[in-house]
């Protein structure tokens, strides 16, 4: 009796999210399936054969393909030392190296594009600089719309993922081993070729994966700093639908795109499983060794300085550009987005896109705390069988490109049965549909880590199901909730490929309005778009500054 | 013969904490040496030294005369045996012992003999193809020996190799350790804080404390007579007396003649004593006079605690004839070769 009991409610545990995946991700990706093989209601392939007969299609799905290997070798290469720096030294400054890693994880993708046309475009910070210094008459550095510029944003965004997944992993590789096999008469040379590396393969190659995946679903950083020369899928999937309104060949191309996301996800699972890999946490080491040598310093040094200017220069230049107008400092452009102008973009002054970005995400991070938990508590329930078939299933969506989730709901939500298009409810849906298996990455660790025994021997001493849910449970999980709670709150914050289908023109935004100031000419309109940036940057930072605080103030 | 190696007093401090403090022995071919110390005495820091994991702040060590201070861990064909094993997890058993071999440029055949001569050696024929996860504890530990045994290193270094392992297994592969590397005329160095571990494996024991060596002896020399009471503690002994508080004559009758002017620490070891009145005891034996508090069968023996004046000494007696009951006074023979006059601490 007990045991069915236990047995409905678990499932009950999973009805919601279920639910909610059905109606807001299988239906629209369903309805992409049917829109890509029966546009007109009878079955026809024409759309994959137009795919792979047209060579424009082909070369964009070849220069996806290669920008992402090549994004992910330069940030190898580039990431690999520092990942070394960072697991086996310890050296003043390595707490800020700490904070300055975790930056791209908070970043939106616009601001970080718009940070580096801040920096490096043609009338960057740089260039600016290098114009005043030499009296020249043109812009020196040309990366305004070339792959450089974009390959650059990409090892700014993947440089700390290598350091944090392969240099937690380095730093938990036990010592002995390599000292092993330097007893056994290994050369250092040797024992890093022969013992080192293999050990490191699965982080390096679950590192390399994800950058991959990351690179290959590009869309801020290409549309931005790519301009209209350059196509990954993702940006050909949204200029197919927005702009050139071609619905089927759209719906094609998402396929192609979810087809390759899934082989590229499921081969990071199998990778990961096989070895024990956390992204958020790294394993740390207590024995960290000190600079010793003049090389060492050297090492570190330029190391962490090339670290802290890739990271810090962009965002500097953004905050600075935001200041910066043709006559000096001036705050004229945050000035502006607090006023509606005749030919404004909007319907409405541009700061409201703050206050709807806010209340998105304020209600995301509630709808994927909601579904997150329940789906996370029945997936670690004990003795589950299927529980990793489950687990897929809720993670299928991080599998899925947001433009395509976007595309999927403008195609479906925006018509009876469901009509939601002008509800304001998409944006959070979509939001929500992103976020949500963060959430659950976030949940699942410590809710597997409490042992049974604990629950049991509270409901000896005579704790009901609910008490032990409240009194064991929830605040052995409360850091991990709300580590989940702000990572929810700054995915929809910056959230910008879903966002850019489905927010409505009188209520954008902050990512989509960044996206709008930067496509009109004008210094004004590039001015407010820095200075957008700098609040988005700023609000989000804020929220995981919150989190930090918050998580060692516990710890006391 | 002029020793194999040589450690001459080798010091290492972190942060400004001694570790090892001026440490100085010598050790001969084909000798087992065992360094015994509670955790934290700097055994395996020594041995690391000795590995040349680590560098020493003062001190050289000389090995067959030469210098070890500028030679390379993997230049000084050692071999060591690591706590946890440190067993590459990415290869076989096979694989892992083949390791050590590859740099000696012999051919893929010989290496194979090798790797299979090591295997038997060890026990485990049938094992080469096995992946590390799938082996015990006890077999893990057999590997890791093997492994460095393989390549005939000049001097094997072992760290708590049996640290890992139960009881039951301890005592039975510390017997098979030392008749393997007996076997292989092996010289060697074992860090344990296990006495019983240290007596079953070497041929000398130094005793190690805060870093400083306290006593190197055979194992039955230690036992018999160790030197100062912190080596006494060390090894168990509990029936400490300080005789500048006690007079040895109010524990004594007849009182050693020795004992007559001692005013230093007297170490009674517990299994010198007999019921007086057998014939086991010497003529000469002192008798010590005591009411028991406390007596247990522990099978092979019994265990005696014995309240003399304020103090409790503990007495393991033959269990024929069986002692007295508790709270009855007993008259005990006490062997004067177990009484242990110990040095002051430095």
């Amino acid at each position: 009796m007990i045991v069915q009991q236990q047995k409905t409610k678990g499932w009950l545990l999973l009805a919601a999210p279920l639910l909610f995946l059905s109606l807001f991700y299988f239906y629209p990706l369903l309805k992409i399936f049917s829109l890509s093989f029966f546009p007109d209601g009878s079955w026809t392939n024409s759309g994959l054969v137009r795919f792979f007969s047209t060579p424009t299609y082909l070369r964009i799905l070849w220069f996806t393909c290669w920008q992402a290997a090549l994004s992910t070798l330069l940030t190898l290469i580039v990431a690999l030392p520092g990942a070394y720096i960072y697991a086996h030294y310890s050296f003043p400054g390595k707490g800020l190296v700490r904070v300055l890693t975790t930056i791209p994880f908070v970043l939106p993708t616009v601001v970080t594009a718009t940070a580096f046309r801040a920096l490096l475009g043609d009338g960057g910070l740089v260039n600016t600089l290098l114009m005043n210094l030499f009296h020249l008459q043109g812009p020196p550095i040309h990366l305004n719309q070339s792959i450089a510029f974009f390959l650059l944003a990409h090892v700014f965004y993947n440089y700390a993922l290598v350091m944090r997944i392969v240099g937690g992993y380095w730093a938990g590789l036990a010592p002995e081993l390599q000292q092993a096999a330097s007893m056994l008469g290994a050369s250092p040379c040797r024992v890093f070729t022969k013992i080192t590396l293999p050990l490191l393969m699965p982080a390096i190659g679950s590192a390399a994966l994800l950058i991959f995946i990351f690179c290959f679903t590009s869309f801020g950083v290409v549309l931005i700093l790519g301009g209209p020369k350059f196509a990954t899928l993702e940006v050909e999937i949204y200029r197919q639908a927005i702009h050139l309104f071609n619905l089927p060949m759209a719906a094609t191309l998402s396929l192609i795109q979810i087809l390759m996301n899934f082989f590229l996800m499921w081969l990071h699972a199998r990778l990961s499983q096989r070895a024990d890999l956390s992204w958020f946490e790294g394993g740390g080491s207590e024995k960290l060794k000190p600079a010793r040598t003049r090389w060492d310093v050297f090492w570190i040094t330029a190391n962490m300085g090339f670290m802290g200017i890739l990271l810090l220069a962009p965002l500097l230049a953004l905050v600075i550009r935001s200041f910066l107008g043709d006559h000096g400092w001036t705050p004229a452009y945050y000035l502006a987005l607090f006023t509606q102008q005749t030919d404004s973009l909007f319907f409405v002054p541009p700061a409201s896109a703050i206050f709807n970005s806010i209340g998105f995400a304020l209600a995301t991070m509630g709808l994927a705390l909601l579904l997150g938990l329940s789906a996370a508590a029945f997936i670690a329930l004990p003795k589950k069988t299927g529980a990793a078939l489950w687990d897929a299933l809720i993670m299928l969506p991080l599998a899925t490109s947001a433009v395509t989730l976007g595309f999927g709901y403008i195609i479906t939500l925006n018509k009876p049965p469901l009509n939601l298009r002008n509800s304001g409810l998409l944006v959070i849906f979509a939001h929500t549909l992103v976020a949500f298996p963060f959430v659950i990455r976030c949940l699942l660790p410590s809710l597997r880590r409490i042992p049974t025994a604990l629950r049991e021997a509270a409901a000896l001493l005579g704790a009901s199901p609910l008490q032990i849910k409240l009194s064991i449970d929830l605040p052995l999980i409360s850091k991990a909730l709300m580590g989940g709670a702000v990572f929810a709150f700054a995915i929809s914050m910056g959230e910008f490929g879903a966002s850019t289908f489905v927010t409505r023109p009188q209520t954008p935004t902050l990512p989509v309005a960044i996206f709008r100031f930067l496509s009109r000419p004008g210094e004004l309109n590039y001015g407010q778009a820095m200075a957008m940036s700098v609040i988005l940057m700023l609000v989000t930072s804020l929220a995981f500054f919150l989190l930090e605080k918050l998580q060692t103030a516990g710890r006391r | 013969m002029t020793p194999l190696l040589q450690v001459d007093k080798v010091s290492r401090s972190y942060n400004e904490t001694p570790v090892v403090a001026g440490i100085s022995f010598a050790l001969k071919e084909g000798e087992i040496l065992c360094l015994l110390g509670p955790s934290g005495s700097g055994k395996t820091t020594l041995l690391r030294l000795l590995a040349g994991l680590e560098q020493a702040d003062s001190g050289r060590f000389l090995f067959d005369g030469r210098d070890l201070a500028t030679i390379p861990p993997h230049k000084r064909h050692f071999g060591m045996m690591f706590q946890e094993y440190a067993l590459f997890p990415h290869k076989n058993v096979a694989e892992n012992i083949r390791f050590g071999l590859e740099r000696m440029k012999w051919s893929a055949d010989r290496q194979q003999q090798r790797v299979q001569k090591m295997l038997s050696l060890v026990g485990l024929e049938e094992m080469g193809e096995r992946r590390i996860d799938e082996l015990s504890g006890g077999e893990r530990q057999r590997v890791a020996l093997a492994r460095s045994l393989a390549p005939q290193p000049r001097l094997l270094l072992l760290d708590e190799p049996l640290g890992s392992l139960d009881r039951v297994l301890r005592d039975r592969l510390a017997g098979e350790i030392r008749s393997i590397l007996k076997s292989q005329q092996v010289t060697a160095v074992f860090v344990t804080h296990d006495q019983a571990e240290a007596f079953a494996v070497a041929d000398t024991i130094a005793i190690l404390r805060q870093g400083r060596l306290e006593q190197i002896d055979s194992p039955e020399t230690i036992y018999r007579r160790p030197k100062t009471a912190a080596v006494a503690a060390f090894l168990g002994f509990r029936n400490l007396i300080d005789c500048s508080r006690h007079h040895p004559a109010d524990f004594f009758y007849p009182l050693p003649p020795g004992l007559k002017r001692y005013s230093g620490r007297l170490l009674i070891r517990p299994e010198g004593a007999r019921i007086s009145g057998q014939s086991t005891s010497g003529i000469d034996w002192p008798q010590l006079t005591g009411k028991i508090t406390k007596k247990q069968f522990q099978g092979q023996i019994y265990g005696l605690e014995i309240a003399v004046h304020d103090m409790q000494l503990h007495f393991a007696l033959p269990i024929d004839p069986a002692p007295p009951e508790i709270g009855e006074t007993i008259n005990l023979d006490i062997n004067p070769q177990a009484l242990v006059e110990l040095e002051e601490e430095k």
